[in-house]
């Protein structure tokens, strides 16, 4: 096995002493020794006869060369030899160098911290066990109509349940607000009722302190609670003794002990702020009524489909009711639930991020092509003096590696420093922003898929110049390698990156259009000056509703009295709470009950008197509520501008008739009409009926103000809180936030888009110019002989700069054509996130193309102005 | 007269050769000897000849020693190990065969054995 012999040789010559390179030295000088003694013995005289030794022995670099390629590993042997000169090789050419890094580092850089953003919000990993293997399962009627219907019996089906391993249950509502009290002040937080093994099945860990226990949820346990990350962090203000911190309701039921802190990004079910026991926060009777949803963690091999299955055979079991038995079982896994909804802007900035990643590839490619090409000549020559081409390519591999290191550190950097920005500028109210760290798979995929890039492309020119022959290159001072073929296909990399660029900024106007469009949509109401408050009622000062609205509305008229405050109403919906908290049908007067269900849905909404000042909602038609609309008085009701013409197109709705429904069989007058609003939705103005808080029927009453102040609204809420406290004692203020600041929730979203998208848009754009730059660079370099010989031959600067810039031109109107087609089509991903602009909206495709074009023209002007420069003479003389 | 590169392959068994008739040599002395038994058509320079003999020494065909040259000079002294012998046959053998072989197609006009 003579393999294993010189295995074992090259490992002695890698460490051992028997034959180190100095031994090679003086064999080698010994050998030249003896050549030149032998030629002084023939009559040389010493000096010559060296001479003569020297030209026999050949190149001593190539044999020490041989030699050590034969000796130990060459790799382990070189390595720093190669990283040196790749060094050197790399700093002979700053500008390219600082052109790919900083193109890298944009790249990189800026991907990764958009994606880290993106991913943050949506993408992220829940801080559970397994997420994929957690569903919650509720029910749906058979005919779909209502579709979020608790499980009867959760803890039966939790414990019969083979599909799914452990389980545990909520109520259904998942958090419902309630107001406790920190001290002095009083405020709502959401509350989800969860059974003992909540955060069991979760397999969720507290960040401080523990989770809750089985033992937690028995009737007669010390009622416990654990707090989110976010409620510790924002309504507690982080206070390390947090533990142990008694929480109070404020209707005085019960106080819980905080016992612990979950970790950041887990708020299930909807936003809770904290999590409470069943069996300690709910009386026994209520428990017994309360439905729940199930959670679980699906059993080894079983699906979703399964344990939909065992939960629909639960239904139809003999022993329930015949209401269970027309339910349908609905069954998803936590992710979809809590990160759904985001999956359009998670896609959107996915598909950015990778083009973003793309063009920068690209870039770097174009820009190592055109650099391998230029020394194509180079390499031959090193080729023709003998060094090896396994040696050329480690060579190249090593100086594109460092070209990729420092793009990657510096990327890392420009991500780091992106990322610190974005938080700094953010929109306020954008969700979890704060929990946000660089996200290092994004980090490690923007390097790794650059890296390859670069060496595929830097090593290229070790291949090319292998189909030289360098006798050729030396011969003839030409470029050799820079054929056609090269330039098209070099060519052919700047046309895909302005078409990148196009698609880019063209997603990233369409998203700015929507947010534009979003902002300027008329309210319908004045959201400046505007105060939204909640309230929390004690349940032992004021027992029934009839009470409670007397109580509001007698605090009313000292509200409004109050100075820099113009007026107040109690109002039901919260701002953006959407139309499914309290809308429904009317009937028309005559209408029968069946042919009112095919009505038009309205919001409906309780307000007092003061309301419509202190909305600052013009009265179109009609009047506005007075005192005099009250229980005794004929019903009237205010309707929106499109109710009127949903239900009575054409005519006039003034002193038109409605019949609530059977339930409440009772007769409204149509006495006025206002704009319809964007209160519960920002996005749609929605057709609204609003009724006067004192003629109501219905089950629950306001819980909310509207207060209008005359300077800015957090002013007024001192004064509020202790007139409130003072006139209705029974009545607290749990929070008061100015409309406008409530107007940061809706835009959040659409406000980091915009700007997300549009930092990858300007990045690519700038990407794209570079490249242009580069490459129209590079070519008037390369052909610097030829402008020469025209120049000689009497061309005029602008005939040069024509010839020049046509060819690049060209390039990009090609480019802007494939990137229209590019935009067209990945447009439409965006439409679920766009308003009030289509996504082949004319416009903007056409502004976009005029950016990138006269971003493209500026970048080719350089280089372009340059070939005017050309001297005829140095230009020739230079070969 | 050009003088020929040493064909790859035929230097191995030249080396081998040079010691087995010679003795312990130095690569001097080897380059000397093949150079002169070639009758000058050959020229060996450093860069095949020292790659050629660490590899025989690492094969375990040939064992480097310093020593004493005749001219008082310190040298790397190569010899000849017993794998190195069969070696040596067993490629003098086949080599003698593959030569012959090629002058029957070189020259078929040549007097065949």
């Amino acid at each position: 096995m003579r393999s294993l012999h010189i295995f074992i040789a090259r490992i002695r010559g890698l460490f051992g002493r028997s034959s180190t390179e100095r031994d090679l030295a003086e064999e080698l000088a010994a050998h030249l020794d003896m050549a030149a003694a032998e030629y002084e013995r023939r009559g040389l005289d010493p000096v010559e006869a060296r001479r003569r030794a020297l030209l026999d022995a050949g190149s001593l670099t190539a044999a020490a060369d041989a030699w050590r390629d034969q000796h130990g590993f060459v790799r382990v042997e070189s390595f720093v030899r190669t990283v040196r000169q790749a060094f050197r090789n790399v700093c002979h050419a700053p500008a390219f160098a600082a052109i790919a890094v900083l193109t890298l580092a944009l790249g990189i850089g800026l991907a990764t911290a958009v994606f880290t953003v993106a991913d943050g919000m949506a993408l992220r990993r829940l801080p559970v066990k397994d997420q994929s293997r957690l569903v919650v399962m509720w029910a749906s009627t058979k005919d779909g109509r209502f579709s979020n219907y608790p499980v009867d019996h959760a803890d039966l089906f939790v414990h019969q349940s083979q599909a799914i391993r452990e389980a545990g249950y909520f109520a259904w509502f998942g958090s419902a607000p309630i107001a406790v009290r920190d001290g002095g002040s009083v405020f709502r937080l959401r509350r989800a009722l969860v059974s003992g093994e909540f955060f069991d099945v979760l397999g969720a860990r507290a960040f401080l302190g523990r989770t809750l226990e089985p033992a937690d949820d028995k009737p007669g346990a010390a009622p416990v609670a654990v707090i989110s990350y976010r409620t510790w962090q924002r309504r507690l203000g982080g206070a390390p003794d947090i533990l142990g911190r008694r929480l109070p309701l404020f209707d005085g039921s019960r106080t819980y002990t905080v016992v612990g802190v979950m970790p950041p990004g887990l708020a299930y079910p909807a936003n809770t702020e904290f999590w409470a026991p069943i069996a300690t926060s709910l009386p026994e009777v209520t428990r017994s009524q309360i439905g729940f949803d199930v959670i679980g963690r699906l059993a080894p091999g079983a699906t979703v489909a399964d344990a939909a299955a065992e939960l629909s055979a639960f239904f139809s079991r003999p022993q329930a009711s015949v209401y269970v038995h027309n339910l349908r079982a609905v069954v998803h896994t936590l992710p979809d639930l809590v990160l759904g909804n985001m999956k359009p802007a998670l896609v959107a900035f996915a598909l950015a991020a990778a083009l973003l990643l793309l063009i920068t590839c690209v870039n770097v490619a174009n820009l190592l092509l055109v650099r391998g090409l230029g020394r194509v000549r180079e390499i031959a020559l090193r080729l023709a003096l003998g060094a090896g081409r396994q040696r050329i390519v480690m060579q190249l591999v090593m100086e594109n590696l460092i070209l990729a290191i420092a793009g990657g550190i510096a990327g890392l950097a420009v991500a780091w420093g992106a990322l610190r920005l974005f938080i700094a500028i953010a929109p306020t109210g954008t969700p979890r922003l704060d929990e946000i760290t660089l996200n290092g798979t994004a980090l490690l995929a923007g390097v790794g898929i650059t890296t390859i890039a670069i060496l595929v492309f830097g090593v290229l020119p070790a291949f090319m110049s292998a189909r030289v022959d360098p006798q050729e290159v030396l011969r003839s001072g030409a470029q050799p390698g820079f054929s056609r073929a090269h330039r098209r296909f070099s060519e052919l990399l700047v046309g895909v990156e302005v078409a990148l660029a196009l698609v880019v900024l063209s997603a990233a106007a369409l998203i700015g259009r929507s947010l534009v469009n979003l902002e300027r949509a008329p309210l319908g109401f004045d959201a400046d000056h505007l105060l939204v408050a909640d309230l929390a009622f004690r349940a032992d000062m004021l027992e029934t509703l009839t009470e409670t609205n007397a109580e509001l509305e007698a605090l009313m008229p000292k509200l409004a009295a109050l100075p820099g405050v113009v007026a107040a109403s109690p109002v039901v919906a919260d701002p953006f709470s959407g139309p499914a908290v309290w809308s429904g049908r009317l009937a028309k007067d005559g209408q029968s009950e069946a042919e009112a269900a095919s009505n038009p849905r309205v919001n409906m909404e309780l307000v007092d008197t003061g309301y419509f000042a202190a909305m600052r909602m013009p009265i179109l038609q009609g009047r506005k509520f007075t005192a005099a609309d009250r229980e005794g008085a004929p019903g009237a009701i205010i309707i929106g501008d499109s109710t009127a013409s949903l239900y009575w197109p054409g005519e006039t709705p003034i002193g038109k008739r409605v019949v609530l429904n059977a339930e409440h069989a009772v007769t409204f007058t149509v006495v006025g009409v206002v704009p319809d609003v964007r209160y519960r939705a920002l996005r749609d103005a929605m057709p609204s009926v609003y009724f006067a808080m004192r003629q109501s029927v219905f089950a629950a009453g306001p819980a909310s103000l509207v207060v209008r102040t005359v300077g800015p609204p957090d002013d007024v809420v001192p004064t509020l809180r202790r007139t409130i406290e003072q006139g209705a004692p029974g009545i607290g203020l749990a929070s008061a936030i100015p409309f406008t600041t409530l107007l940061d929730e809706p835009l959040g979203e659409p406000r980091l888009d915009a700007f997300l998208l549009g930092v990858f848009a300007a990045a690519a754009v700038l990407l794209c110019a570079i490249g242009v730059f580069g490459v129209t660079g590079a070519t008037v370099r390369q052909r610097t002989r030829e402008l020469g010989v025209r120049t000689a031959l009497g061309a005029t600067a602008q005939q040069l700069i024509a010839l020049v810039a046509r060819r690049g031109l060209s390039i990009c109107v090609v480019g802007l054509g494939a990137g229209i087609g590019g935009a067209l089509l990945a447009n439409r991903l965006l439409t679920s996130l766009l308003y009030g602009v289509t996504p082949w909206d004319t416009l903007t495709l056409t502004g976009a193309c005029a950016i990138v074009l006269v971003t493209a023209i500026a970048a080719m002007l350089f280089p372009a102005l340059g070939a005017a420069r050309v001297d005829a003479v140095r230009a020739l003389r230079a070969e | 007269m050009n003088k020929l590169d040493v064909q790859q392959g035929t230097l191995v068994l030249m080396v081998l050769r040079t010691l087995d008739v010679l003795g312990p040599l130095h690569g001097y002395g080897i380059a000397r000897r093949i150079e002169e038994t070639s009758r000058q058509q050959l020229t060996l320079n450093y860069g095949t000849l020292y790659p050629a003999l660490l590899k025989l020494e690492q094969e375990g065909y040939v064992k480097g020693e310093w020593r004493q040259s005749e001219n008082n000079r310190r040298a790397r002294y190569y010899a000849l190990t017993k794998a190195g012998r069969k070696r040596l046959e067993r490629e003098a053998d086949q080599w003698a065969r593959t030569s012959t072989i090629m002058s029957w197609f070189l020259h078929p006009d040549a007097e065949s054995p």
